[in-house]
């Protein structure tokens, strides 16, 4: 997928991960998710997100969907 | 998206596309070989190869011209092998080109597959050069299938026609029946790449999915 592809979503997963004292890794393992696939959505590189997953993502870090997603600042863009 | 392959299947993987790059530069080293010898032969004045004619099914008699005698009373010949000396440059080359383009097919075809497998390594099957290696190798599979049965049928004629007529070998032989499996194979290979070109858009839609 191409770096400068802008989705207009922001995935706040870093700040969360901080907020919570959680590494990349230990949410890998609970949520059952490659690290790989984890750093794509961190670094807003995902285009489609599955609602298992979401839902998942959410349930680990206690949070809304909202919390998680959204919409990227017009710089960003 | 990207598929990872597990570990087993991708030592398998590995050792096809190694096998399938050997066997494709071993074939293109023979191909190109058996092209200078056809090439050769055919344009050497003093040159023969051994050749191998149908003949009509002729009771054991001697054949002076070829200098063949029956080993039994009672057998019969079906066909003649021996070593042809002025064969004309058209008949040696329609007779002897299948020997030539059939390992071509063959390097051809190993590339496909080597170019599968590397994809498949990569997590990328459904690619386009592999949707192109799967249309060329069905194209070539039909074409040089196809073209080797009809140069040795016209090859046979014109090599009969030269060496055999006028002796008693000489007489009407009908041609072996066109086989349509190369054919069958070359089209089972287009739709297969069809399949694959089906298979590059859902990947592309899937791309970036999490």
């Amino acid at each position: 997928m191409a770096e400068d592809e802008a989705t207009g979503i922001h995935c706040r997963l870093d700040e969360l991960l901080d907020e919570r004292g959680m590494t990349l890794t230990r949410l890998s393992e609970i949520v059952g998710l490659s690290i790989v696939n984890l750093s794509v959505l961190k670094n807003d590189r995902a285009r489609a997100i599955r609602f298992s997953t979401l839902t998942a993502i959410c349930a680990a870090l206690d949070c809304e969907v909202g919390d998680l997603l959204v919409l990227a600042s017009p710089t960003v863009r | 998206m990207s598929i990872i392959a597990p570990s087993r299947h991708a030592r398998t993987v590995a050792l096809v596309h190694a096998g399938a790059t050997v066997y494709a530069i071993a074939s293109f080293v023979f191909a190109a070989l058996m092209t200078f010898i056809l090439f050769s032969s055919a344009f050497s004045p003093d040159g023969g190869s051994a050749i191998t004619l149908p003949v009509d099914a002729s009771a054991a008699t001697e054949v002076s011209i070829l200098a063949a005698e029956p080993e039994t009373p009672d057998a019969h010949f079906t066909q003649v092998e021996f070593t042809a000396r002025g064969l004309s440059p058209g008949a040696s080359l329609l007779y002897f080109a299948p020997r030539a383009l059939t390992p071509i097919a063959h390097g051809i075809v190993a590339l496909g597959i080597m170019m599968l497998a590397r994809n498949v390594k990569a997590g990328h099957p459904f690619a386009g050069p592999v949707v192109r290696a799967f249309t060329l190798s069905g194209l070539t599979i039909a074409g040089i299938g196809s073209a080797n049965q009809l140069l040795t049928s016209f090859g046979t004629s014109m090599a009969r026609w030269e060496l055999l007529g006028g002796t008693p070998l000489g007489g009407w032989v009908p041609s072996a029946p066109f086989d349509w499996t190369p054919l069958f194979i070359g089209i089972t290979l287009g739709i297969i790449a069809g399949v694959f070109e089906a298979g590059r858009g859902f990947q592309r839609d899937a791309a970036g999915l999490v």
